[in-house]
């Protein structure tokens, strides 16, 4: 039979406001976390792929990562470079490297200082700038920052459809609500809709709790052959990965093609391949971890990954679907707005989430039933998009 | 197949945002001012700012037209005025 590649193992370190830290450190001390997690040991590892921090530009950062682990000959090793978009393309770069016999066990590791590091100045806008500033001559000057690109979409989807920032506010609360039930959560006070509506604005029509955190953290998760872990009842099966990609500039998403534009993403396109392989539907997808860099990436990736229809975000999220004991519980941890988002290894904790649930390992979060989940990464304003369907070992 | 053509510099704001929070000290003494995308009249979609525009009477669907500002000595930059 030919092999078939699952995740082994998840891994992370402290999230949130982790001072004294280095990026190769909180990488360090996730691959071993997630490489225990497996039951296996590092010198298993045979492949390496790492998201290199958006602000040290490391050279070669997965030849130092493999170094920093000891682990010497590797048949496979790169950082990936999609951003956000990268840790679900990891699964299919991973899968691809395991079942075609490259490599036995991939540990895809990342690690950054967002909020602590000294380059970051405290994490605010300005690191936002540099690490989103779409470009340096085009965009940059006119004093774009990734809430202010996000806010374009975000104006753009509330007049397509007739409605105010209002409707973006439950996916705030839902995610403050689930993050107060995670220990490891930056931010667990609960918060109300009148807590977001009143707080700062930062790009009309986003406020402060519209966008995500500034954190730092280390993430990790294993893909390997099946049955390579200590316990193959605890291995998570990759039932369907996509990805999908548009352009970069946010005026060459205004025309897109026939089906897209700047509020109808690719993420569509991501999601069809995903739902394909695994032979599932949307209303078959048990809980979804979606990359919430602000609530209105969330709205929008609703909608393209056939969740609701165009333009019924809004009273999807209202009625209290996406909480735990909803229909659809959407980032259990927290997610990028209230857990943490420390950069790539924000999107990794999506993943691991979605592992923990469906091991039924979530502790006092675990949501009921849980057998799939839908994962998303997405990057570059509604320009880069990958997506993994995950099942429970069968 | 893309060719460069000359413009009229009309257009209409497809989307904005109004800035409350800078980029870094570079904007700090700006803020809030307005980033819009524009359509042109052509076709093609631009970022840009809004000159002197950052009040509750910018609307998507406004026509704009193009103009220059001086940053300083060395930095021109093409931003929009309502037409």
């Amino acid at each position: 039979m030919a092999t078939r590649a699952v995740i082994s193992g998840i891994g992370e370190t402290d999230l949130g406001v982790v001072p004294g830290k280095t990026d190769i450190g909180l990488c360090i001390e996730a691959a071993n976390d997630a490489v225990s997690d497996a039951g296996i040991s590092l010198g298993d590892i045979d492949g390496l792929l790492c998201m290199a921090p958006f602000l040290t530009e490391t050279p070669r950062f997965h030849m130092v990562v493999g170094e920093s682990l000891g682990i010497f000959a590797k048949s496979l090793c790169d950082s990936m470079s999609m951003g956000g978009a990268s840790p679900c393309a990891g699964l299919q770069l991973a899968r691809w490297a395991v079942e075609n016999g490259l490599c036995e066990n991939v540990l895809v590791v990342t690690g950054e200082t967002l909020r602590s590091s000294p380059s970051s100045n405290g994490g605010g806008t300005e690191v936002m700038a540099a690490v989103g500033a779409h470009n340096l001559h085009y965009e940059f000057p006119y004093g774009a920052h990734i809430p202010a690109f996000y806010a374009l979409l975000a104006q753009r989807y509330l007049y397509e459809y007739g409605k105010d920032s209002s409707v973006l506010s439950p996916v705030a609360v839902a995610m403050r609500k689930h993050a107060a039930l995670n220990p490891k959560a930056q931010m667990r006070d609960l918060i109300d809709l009148e807590d977001v509506l009143s707080s700062p604005l930062i790009s009309t029509p986003l406020r402060r709790l519209d966008c995500s955190l500034v954190s730092d953290g280390g993430a990790a998760y294993v893909v390997s052959a099946r049955n390579m872990s200590k316990d193959p009842s605890r291995e998570v099966e990759l039932l369907g990965l996509g990805q999908a990609h548009s352009s970069y500039h946010m005026g060459h998403l205004v025309r897109g093609d026939d089906s897209h534009d700047l509020v109808r993403t690719v993420c569509d396109l991501a999601g069809r391949r995903a739902f394909a392989q695994a032979g599932l539907r949307p209303d078959e997808i048990d809980i979804a971890q979606i990359y919430d860099s602000f609530t209105i990436t969330v709205m929008v990736q609703l909608e393209d990954l056939g969740f609701c229809s165009r333009g019924e975000a809004a009273d999807f999220v209202a009625d209290g679907s996406i909480e735990l004991g909803g229909g659809l519980p959407l980032n259990t941890h927290g997610g990028l707005l209230s857990c943490a988002h420390p950069g790539h290894p924000g999107g990794m904790l999506h993943i691991n989430e979605a592992v923990r649930q469906l091991r039924g390992e979530a502790g006092e979060r675990q949501a009921s039933n849980v057998e799939t989940a839908l994962v998303t990464s997405a990057s570059a304003v509604a320009s880069n998009f990958s997506a993994a369907i995950l099942g429970a070992a069968g | 197949m893309y060719s460069w053509e000359r413009i009229t510099g009309n257009g209409y704001v497809y989307s904005y945002t109004v800035v409350y929070r800078a980029a870094g000290p570079a904007f700090e003494d700006k803020v809030p001012f307005t980033i819009v995308l524009v359509t042109l009249d052509e076709g093609p979609t631009m970022m840009a700012n809004l000159v002197d525009q950052h009040d509750d009477g910018i609307a998507i669907g406004t026509s704009v037209r193009l103009c220059y500002e001086d940053i300083n000595d060395q930095v021109t930059l093409p931003m929009f005025v309502p037409r």
